[in-house]
This record gives structure tokens, sequence and C-alpha cells, in this order.
């Protein structure tokens, strides 16, 4: 078991990697490490490998490591491994929350390379009940990097391939259970070896204070917000006084290119002019700890008519505010203000400037909840 | 076994009158609320206790413009001591003259006073 010192001064994640450079006794065993479940593992030429010595790999092979995390952080495990010259047809797992050296736990990742020959290769992943499709380019080594996080806290789990943090699938309703160890594992009865391994890697999410150690998953603090949320426009008064209580269901969109929630809401003022308001949410990685809510970002944007002229710093990125809180999950955004002579003459949501100068102010607020 | 179901526990019915996009004015919460945040009221433990301690959806003031136009009940009486001579740091040395311990929690009051203040505020709207 390994800790490792995050920041200057924070208390340290738990973490247990394995870069397999070492050589044991005739490629015999694993290591005190490792428990061979299921297959003939090994270390060959400082990579891991499975049935090496026979040729073909041993089908449902699985190896768990004996290494446990905290019992705080049971159930919440951020997981890796690479993966050398895949084949067509190979299918890989990273078991997360294994229940003991010899269990695994009631979620798997898998990862399945549909076609090894283009460039780059198609694979298909899959965790819990989500699958999607996802083009992957090995670098320039011929590897591949196969990586899990599982939330036992929230029930959530969500895996995908090579580097950063954008995932493929995510299953908001998947419970990994309470297990502190973890494994990988492939179905590849055919071919010279099972497969070869590298840079086995597992680490908490969270360290026991809080300290954010790998950002899979975005976060309020423990809570997790899941791939729905809603949005309501509330405190409306003046010029817009007619989109108060107006709301829509946030989506994530399951695409690599766009890793936020959105949704618009068309609203129609007494004025006879409906405006489309545009909302994507997005989840950015700073300073967790000291600002309840506020790693998140909420863009709006109205059409036709800019009625955000005067409020760009809120409308373009603006952040949750002071106010926003995590329990229960409660983010705030606003004031959105009309200001001036006669607002923003741009904008008609609920009231033409122009034709009805009466009413020239104006401002609203934004809550977004589960 | 109280009998009393998640829904009947979230004070508002939802029978309220109805307002501009189905919304309708909780008198309990002193707040406007949308269907969906009637569901997290009668649903989720959570948004409940936060609703029914002043903290949910939309109870919270976030800027200068949605305080009250005068100055704060808290903030008032602040200014108002001070001229009279009544600091913090005076506060705390009378405290001390007298075998008190030299505490104020002044910042504390005033605060809860300036909440006080804009509550009282606040109840004309509830004939809405």
């Amino acid at each position: 078991m390994t800790r490792r010192r995050c920041c200057c001064g924070t208390p340290t994640c738990w973490y247990f990697a394995d870069d397999f450079d070492r050589s044991l006794s005739g490629t015999t065993d694993m290591g005190a490490d490792w428990n061979e479940v299921v297959g003939d593992w090994g270390i060959v030429s400082n990579e891991c490998v499975e049935n090496y010595s026979t040729g073909g790999g041993t089908a449902d092979a699985v190896i768990i490591t004996t290494q446990q995390q905290p019992v705080e952080s049971a159930g919440e495990q951020y997981l890796q491994i690479d993966i050398y010259d895949p084949q067509t047809g190979d299918v890989y797992f990273l078991y997360p929350a294994c229940t003991s050296s010899s269990t695994k736990g009631p979620l798997e990742a898998k990862f399945e390379c549909l076609d090894a020959s283009t460039s780059p290769q198609t694979w298909r992943v899959s965790i819990g009940s989500e699958t999607e499709t996802q083009e992957i380019q090995p670098n320039e080594f011929g590897w591949v990097r196969a990586v899990c996080c599982v939330d036992h806290e929230n029930g959530m789990a969500k895996a995908w391939m090579n580097w950063g943090i954008v995932a493929t699938v995510w299953d908001d309703s998947a419970d990994p259970g309470a297990g502190r160890h973890s494994g990988f594992g492939h179905d590849n009865s055919v071919g010279l070896v099972g497969g070869i391994f590298d840079d086995y890697f597992v680490g908490e999410p969270r360290a026991d204070d809080g300290t954010i150690c790998y950002d899979c998953f975005c976060r309020c603090r423990n809570f997790t917000p899941g791939k729905e949320l809603t949005l309501t426009i509330y405190d409306a008064t003046g010029r817009y006084a007619c989109t108060d209580g107006v709301s829509t269901t946030l989506e994530w969109r399951n695409d690599v290119t766009k890793q936020y929630w959105s949704n618009e809401a068309q609203v129609t003022g007494p004025n006879g002019v409906t405006i489309t308001i545009q909302f994507m949410l997005r989840c950015i990685s700073e300073d967790f700890d000291q600002h309840e809510g506020r790693n998140f970002v909420l863009s709006v944007e109205f059409i036709p008519g800019d009625c955000c002229a005067l409020n760009v710093d809120y409308c373009a990125h603006g952040e949750a505010t002071s106010l926003s809180t995590c329990v229960p999950f409660n983010l705030v955004f606003g004031p959105y203000r009309a200001t001036g002579a006669y607002g923003d003459l741009n904008c008609r949501l609920c009231y033409d400037p122009l034709q009805e100068p009466g009413i020239t102010t104006g401002s609203f607020m934004i809550a977004i909840t589960p | 076994m109280s009998g009393i179901t998640p829904v009947e526990q979230c004070l508002c019915n939802g029978d309220e009158v109805r307002g501009p996009n189905n919304t309708f004015w909780c008198k309990y919460h002193q707040v406007r609320k949308t269907q969906h945040w009637l569901k997290l009221c009668r649903e989720r433990d959570e948004f409940r206790a936060a609703w029914n301690s002043g903290t949910g959806p939309g109870q919270q003031k976030t800027d200068a413009e949605s305080q009250p136009a005068g100055p704060m009940l808290g903030d008032a009486v602040a200014r108002l001591l001070g001229r009279i001579g009544v600091t913090e740091d005076r506060y705390k040395e009378a405290k001390e003259r007298f075998g008190l311990p030299p505490t104020c929690n002044c910042a504390g009051r005033q605060e809860w006073l300036n909440r006080v203040g804009l509550w009282w505020s606040k109840q004309p709207k509830s004939a809405d």
C-alpha cells in the first residue's frame, strides 16, 4: 500500500501501481501484490503477460491485487491498464471494487477491439448498462490504455480508453459495491498470449479529507450530479418577469466532443415574441474544497437577440455563486440583469424596450438541481 | 408507523393558486416554487430540510440589488451604536472590566439582525 502526497501540506491519496519492471524466478508468478485467480500470469521483458508458456490465452483470465485501499474510500476507484498490440476480437476487462483478492465486484469494465486493422482502431467500451463505440489511436509504440472509475457513494461508473478524463460511457446508476481490491483480465483464448499489459494503476479518487486525487466525476464536494439536471429560472423581475419559473432538463451529451450538460428553453412573453434560451453547464476542476459548487460554469445564449450584451461575464461562462450548495445540490447563477435606461435594446425577452419603454430593468436568477 | 407519507411532509401543498409557468407561492417557505421544486420538496429529505431552514433553492438572495433599498437592520444598528461610541473594542473592554469574557460575536449578531430585517421586509409579499 502506498500513499502519495498530492499537494503541499495536504494529506495523501492512496494508490497502488505496478510497472511490472522486474524479473521473477522463471516467470512463475506475479509477486506478492497479485493473486492469479484464473489463468497463468507472469512477467516477461518487464511486462505482464498471461499464459506465456503454452501459447494462447486462458478464457476469462483474471488477476486481482492483494493490495487494499483504505476503508474510508471503499468502492471508489480510478483504475487503468495499458494493453500492447491489441488484435481484432480481443476482449479486455478492468475489475473495480473487487471484494477480495479472489472475488470480483459487481461491476466490470469491458473493452472489445472490434477492428484493429484500421487507423484509428474501433473499440466497444461497456460498463454497467452503458455501451459505446470509440475510435482509438494507439500510441507510437502500439499501446492503448483502458480506464474506468467507480463511485460507490453516488452509485456511478465510467469507462473510457486512452488518455485524459473524457468518459466514453457513464452509467449514473451503477453501484460498484464497497470492494477495496481491483484487478484486470482478458478473454483472448487465441493468439500467442492472452495479452501483454503494462503500467497498472489503481487509486482512490478522493482522500479521506475530501482532497480530489483523480478527477473522474464532476463533483460538488461528495455529491456527483447525474446525467440529467433541472435548470430553473427564478426571482425574475421587471422586463424578465415572464421567464419566472421556466424550467428545462439539462442533459449530459454522450459525445467525446461534448462533455457538458445542455439544453434550451423557449419563452414567449406578453409581447408575443418567442426567445430561445440555450444553456450549457460545464464542470471545471479547481479548488473543490474552498468553493462549494463553484467548480461549475454556465453559459447562456439568447436567440434571437443578444440579451446578454451587458452581462457578458455571466452569460459567457458565469461561475456558480458562493450561495450554491452541494447538500442539497443547488447551483445558483446570476443575477442576469437588464440595465441601463432601456435595458438591453437588442433583447426582446418578455418585453420590447423600444415599443414599451416603461419597464427598463429587470433581473433573474438560475438554479440547477437534480 | 406515523402514517405520514413523503408527499404530506412538504409544507407546500402544491394546490395553491398557480402563477406564471405553473409556479405557485409557497407561503411556508416564502418562495415561488416550480413544480419541479415541489417534487424535490416532497421526495428529497435534504431539499425539504433546506427549504425549512430558509436555504433552499430560490430562498437565497445573492446581491445588493436583491436586498431592501434601505440599510440592512444589522448594519444600521451597528452604525448607530458606532456613532454613540459603542464599538466592538469598547464593548469587549467593558465586559472585561466587569469580569466577563471579552467576546462579542458582533459580526454574527449583525448578520443575524440583517437576516431578521430581510425576513421582516418580505412579510407583505406573503399575500401574493
